[in-house]
């Protein structure tokens, strides 16, 4: 297994991957502080109002940023015919799992430039306060949850399909419908695993329409859906490993 | 001098129908294998069954003295080069990148990557991105990453695609040289018979599945009427083999025809 992710990480150089998947998360979190609070009386709610807004600038962006990291990762694979000479030198599962750890190694990144990044933007804006860190942990680890649910859904697609394309579109199309389940009740958000970052978000937000004024509540961590989307990662995997075992190249 | 490959009843079985039927192959060691056969014939798929990239129906194979399983199988192919139809390279990496990532994988020393470059005469061009490469230069790089870790068991199907008649000569001098220099045994198939014809010492021909002749390509072509050395014109093995392949398919049709 040393050999094989010895391998995978020669094989990553000049793909600018982990670059890739910084730059995906510091464009969430600068989206997201747009909607973030300007004034100085609003500064008080100001990571309350990012973890309201991260979630939902998550379930447009992460879809496809997903996709997009979870493809490339294997499509070299494909475009280089590099399958045929890899199955004569390493185990199938190696070759997969080795893959799968990239993914997560990707994955920690960008949760880790996302949360960095908040702090950053609080930083620069100089809010003076500490966020709620079980906010903060809840919204880290909510995220690298159902990113990881789907690294291993377009991985599973992109080792069925063999090309990129069908994962690209799966990917935007989740984006859509997960942005527009987020709107909706949640028994019908729990339906698109791609906007799952909504349902899971510790802080929810009132808007009063006559006033102008929103108000940031916390809202219980739904424990469940979480795991519910971690097993749906792990079927996705199980998939992919069976997938890849079957292969004939 | 014992068999390298040895296939019992080897079989492949898809959907449209059977690629390999009941395959007894015997590949000696140390010999340069020529397998010969139209497209379609079940080359390829025979290849891929022996470095286990498809699953036979049925049937086995003993590879350098062991029956194959999944147990012992990496052990087994990382004693073994190949290539099969197209180089499996990273367009983004160099050749010598792409040749450190196999040598990860084959728990071969870095060293053995300059040997290998230079054998293919890639030397010059190992900081280059293999994206900027010709189909030829690829093809080479195939070599190479067949060649590294001297393995005791070469499988090139279609070395030569792709190159120039030039490449073609230096290839078919190396893959030729391969077995007095390294003491490697070579699996190769090529339709180019002519080439061919220079190097191997076995033949295997196969045609839709079924192995109509195997042995050293001496008697077959002292059984055809073909001469090796010759002072008059003798017939080529390509001529021998569109002989062999229309005979078998003739008797085929008339098997159908009474059936």
């Amino acid at each position: 297994m040393r050999r094989a992710i010895a391998a995978e990480i020669k094989k990553a150089r000049r793909r600018h991957d982990l670059l890739l998947a910084v730059g995906i998360a510091l464009f969430v979190v600068l989206w997201a502080s747009r909607s973030a609070p300007r004034t100085q009386d609003e500064m008080a709610t100001f990571f309350e109002g990012m973890f309201y807004a991260v979630p939902l600038m998550n379930t447009v962006v992460f879809p496809v940023g997903m996709a997009v990291l979870a493809s490339r990762i294997w499509d070299m694979e494909t475009q280089g015919n590099g399958c045929r000479l890899l199955f004569t030198l390493q185990s199938r599962g190696s070759l997969l799992l080795s893959k799968a750890l990239l993914c997560t190694l990707q994955n920690a990144l960008i949760c880790a430039a996302e949360i960095a990044g908040i702090f950053l933007l609080a930083g620069l804006k100089g809010v003076a306060q500490m966020p709620d860190m079980r906010q903060l942990a809840w919204l880290a680890l909510c995220t690298f949850g159902v990113n990881e649910m789907l690294l291993f859904g377009q991985l599973l697609l992109s080792i069925r399909s063999g090309t990129q394309v069908v994962s690209l579109a799966v990917g935007m199309i989740g984006s859509l419908l997960g942005v527009f389940a987020a709107f909706l009740p949640p028994v019908v958000s729990y339906l698109m695993p791609w906007g799952y970052y909504v349902p899971l978000a510790g802080v929810g937000m009132d808007w009063d329409s006559q006033t102008r004024v929103s108000t940031f509540f916390e809202r219980d961590f739904n424990i469940a859906l979480l795991l519910f989307a971690l097993s749906l990662g792990a079927a996705f995997f199980a998939l992919a490993w069976r997938c890849v075992d079957k292969k004939e190249v | 001098m014992g068999n390298i490959i040895e296939t019992k009843s080897l079989t492949k079985r898809f959907a449209a129908g059977d690629a390999v039927c009941g395959l007894d192959m015997r590949v000696p060691e140390g010999c340069v294998y020529g397998f010969m056969g139209p497209n379609g014939a079940g080359k390829t798929t025979t290849m891929k069954m022996i470095l286990g990239l498809t699953h036979p129906t049925s049937g086995s194979i003993m590879l350098m003295g062991e029956a194959m399983n999944e147990k012992n199988r990496l052990a087994l192919l990382r004693r073994t080069g190949s290539l099969i139809e197209s180089p499996s390279c990273y367009a983004h990496l160099t050749a010598r990148e792409n040749l450190r990532v196999l040598a990860d994988l084959k728990g071969v020393p870095y060293r053995d990557i300059e040997r290998v470059l230079k054998i293919v005469g890639l030397s010059g061009e190992r900081t280059r991105r293999v994206g900027q490469y010709s189909l030829g230069m690829r093809q080479r790089l195939g070599i190479a990453q067949a060649l590294l870790g001297s393995p005791r068991l070469l499988v090139l199907d279609e070395p030569t695609n792709g190159l120039d008649p030039e490449g073609i000569a230096e290839m078919r001098e190396l893959i030729a040289g391969i077995p007095k220099n390294t003491g490697a045994t070579v699996l190769i198939s090529s339709h180019l018979l002519s080439e061919l014809q220079m190097i191997v010492d076995y033949a295997g021909i196969i045609n839709k599945g079924h192995l109509l002749y195997q042995g050293t390509l001496e008697r077959l072509m002292s059984e055809r009427g073909g001469e090796i050395i010759v002072e008059r014109r003798a017939r080529t093995l390509e001529e021998i083999f569109m002989e062999l392949i229309h005979e078998k398919q003739g008797q085929q049709t008339r098997k159908e025809g009474e059936a």
